[in-house]
């Protein structure tokens, strides 16, 4: 929400993501100034910090001096980083993936809301036109119930992190790296990102234990009395089919991975290409609109409220856990 | 044990090489940054960075596959450099260097004389400009030296990001593949037979010394056929259009249109959307006024911001190749015979397709 004042932020996490596309963004969301770095790296917080104009401190003090924390570190701290901005009362974005556990994901939600404290994560994805149009699409109930859901991702992976969490940490395999932005799309459209519903694993391939590179895996999302079948596939070594699926009992919907202003509907007769008229050239501009939500001039920052990750977090926790055979 | 550096190994082609070659029992060194040395483990080759080629030890051949690709455009020339650097260094004194080039040498919609030699230096797009260059400081460094200059059509091939999956995600989407009314030749190359092409010249002797190739066995097949192919699995039809973007490789063309519209910021875009290369932009800045030159240097250090806002090679090179009037008709194959022909190639094409999650929905 735009209140006029300008607030001051803090970005703990100066690898990848943060020079990347925050480094870029923070500067251009209206009352928000990025004013301290954080990193454990003293080198890394000082490069993001001459970035965005900002002073390198420490966390603890930076806490102390903000409004508004960006938990930008691999994903294995941002439970504890994110506990202790609710603790001092501060308003969070957590960047993907939110947490390991549907039960670390529960705790914060209920500590922000007893603190009166917002709590985002950063899904930009959900940004999407194509996305955001094919939500709507759904949402008429147009294509019927909610069928099943499917997650394709794969490409050569080159992110650059330096903690080269993505090797090590059970958290930063392709499930919880790729799998969670595809995964999020499919409950996003779908509606199911805000339901109450419990998950069911019925078999887990993947290349290597956690953290893995290829997997796949398929499950059911039980919601009521109903049952939704849910396929994911994923790689970080080779070429996939980017899109999430969405398949109602009268249609199916197609969607990229990638910010396209398109999506194909396909019906009992073929198929077509339904265009929403609007182009993001790049992921940096669908990036800035997130923020542009979460923290204003834009409307929809509740789109991002931690509690609509809760079943996100479920999902991968339970395919994370699950023994998987080898792919 | 034949001894290969494999440069460029993190890609498309670079996997089906280092394949081909622990199929054929090499000793391989996957020659690659950093980044991608995750993915290059799983062959259980021994990877390298470009900064650590010296530990290589003695090679039979270099096949070098990479060329700048991402970042600044301003840089290209400076990183063309540096890849030479490092296949003078792998190669020593004595390894054979293959390199491979691409059809796009001769423009992507082979609009310039195609022959089996040299080529001379023209403006194009930076990748083009890229591709010719390091022909030609090859053939400068290994003069009399065992080289081998392989320009390959387009690579296509399960799991090919630009091709294969490539369109058939443009068709999903409903994106144009075709220029209406122009059905071009493929000059398809199938990454087997590229894999297998390019080992077989690791082995015996030249026929010249430097000895070229071209390698693109399905180029008469037009696209028509393989997008025929390819809307059948994926359930789309492929779009065409009329009115492609204008593909340019005039120099004369863009230096008038350039200056026509002078200014800092215009000149800074073209070379940040990817138009321009480094190269070509000095060129502009010696033919400027001594205080325009001075100006515009003065943004130069702009260039890391821009670079990320530039695109891939653009769609209008995507539209002449997709569009050629011309087969490249391959040559300089000595004795080599594909491995993979079209219908297998397809077959390959297909059952990847269908099981990357690329087949219609089933109803």
């Amino acid at each position: 929400m735009d209140t006029g004042k300008v607030r001051k932020a803090v970005i703990v996490g100066c690898g990848a993501v943060a020079e990347s596309s925050y480094a870029q963004a923070l500067k251009q969301v209206p009352n928000l100034r990025p004013a301290f770095a954080c990193d454990v790296d003293r080198t890394a917080a000082e490069r993001v910090a001459a970035m965005l104009g900002a002073q390198v401190a420490d966390y603890a003090e930076a806490l102390g001096r903000s409004d508004v924390v960006i938990i930008a570190t691999p994903p294995a701290s941002h439970f504890e980083l994110a506990r202790q901005a609710i603790a001092a009362g501060r308003e969070i974005l957590c960047e993907k993936p939110f947490v390991g556990t549907g039960e670390e994901a529960r705790a914060l939600v209920r500590e922000s809301a007893e603190r009166d404290v917002s709590i985002h994560v950063g899904h930009f994805r959900r940004c999407f036109p194509a996305l955001r149009a094919a939500r709507d699409l759904v949402g008429t109930g147009l294509l019927g119930r909610v069928a099943k859901l499917e997650v394709v991702e794969g490409g050569r992976f080159a992110w650059v992190s330096r903690s080269r969490y993505v090797e090590r940490d059970p958290h930063g395999g392709v499930l919880f790296d790729t799998g969670s932005h595809g995964l999020d799309m499919a409950l996003f459209a779908a509606g199911l990102d805000a339901v109450d519903l419990t998950v069911e694993v019925e078999r887990v391939r993947r290349d290597r234990p956690e953290p893995s590179h290829e997997l796949e895996a398929d499950l059911s999302l039980l919601t009521g009395a109903v049952r939704i079948p849910v396929r994911i596939q994923l790689s970080r070594f080779r070429a996939l089919a980017n899109r999430v699926r969405i398949s109602c009992e009268a249609g199916t919907v197609d969607v990229s991975t990638s910010p396209r202003d398109r999506f194909r509907v396909w019906g009992p007769l073929g198929s077509t290409v339904s265009y929403t008229g609007i182009r993001q050239p790049d992921f940096q501009t669908t990036f800035l609109e997130q923020l542009h939500r979460i923290f204003g001039p834009l409307t929809g920052g509740d789109e991002f409220a931690a509690q609509r990750f809760v079943n996100l977090t479920d999902i991968l926790e339970t395919v994370c856990l699950a023994p998987g055979e080898a792919l | 044990m034949t001894r290969v550096a494999v440069v460029g190994a993190a890609g498309f082609v670079g996997g089906a090489v280092i394949r081909e070659a622990l199929r054929r029992r090499y000793e391989v060194i996957a020659v690659a940054r950093a980044t991608s040395h995750l993915h290059l483990k799983r062959y259980g080759v021994r990877c390298l960075e470009p900064a650590g080629v010296d530990d290589a030890g003695p090679l039979d051949a270099v096949i070098n596959l990479a060329y700048p690709t991402g970042g600044s455009n301003y840089d290209v020339p400076e990183r063309n450099r540096a890849l030479l650097g490092t296949i003078e260094r792998l190669a020593g004194s004595g390894a054979r260097v293959i390199h491979t080039s691409t059809l796009a040498v001769f423009g992507f919609g082979l609009e310039k004389p195609i022959g089996l030699g040299p080529v001379p230096f023209h403006r194009d797009f930076p990748y083009v400009e890229s591709k010719i260059a390091m022909e030609r400081m090859l053939l400068r460094r290994f003069s009399g030296r065992d080289l081998a200059i392989v320009r390959l059509g387009n690579v296509w091939g399960p799991a090919s990001a630009g091709w294969t999956a490539g369109l058939a995600d443009k068709l999903i989407f409903g994106e144009p593949v075709a220029v209406t009314g122009q059905d071009g030749f493929s000059n398809v190359t199938d990454v087997a037979n590229v894999a297998s092409f390019l080992c077989h010249l690791v082995e015996g002797a030249l026929p010249a010394c430097p000895h070229f190739s071209h390698l693109a066995e399905f180029a008469e097949t037009r696209w028509s056929w393989w997008l025929g192919c390819l809307a059948g699995v994926v359930g789309c039809e492929a779009l065409s259009t009329a009115t492609p973007p204008r593909y340019s490789a005039s120099y004369r063309q863009e230096l008038r249109r350039i200056l026509s519209r002078f200014a800092a910021g215009a000149l800074m875009k073209d070379v940040g959307s990817g138009r321009l290369s480094g190269s070509w932009w000095r060129t502009v800045l010696r033919a400027l006024p001594p205080a325009a030159f001075r100006s515009l240097k003065r943004w130069r250090s702009r260039r890391s911001a821009l670079a990320a806002t530039a695109p891939d090679a653009g769609d209008a090179g995507f539209f002449a190749v997709m569009s050629c009037p011309t087969a490249f008709t391959a040559d300089g194959l000595a004795g080599w015979q594909p491995v993979v022909d079209r219908d297998a190639s397809w077959r390959r094409a297909e059952e990847y397709l269908r099981e990357a999650g690329f087949g219609s929905p089933q109803r």
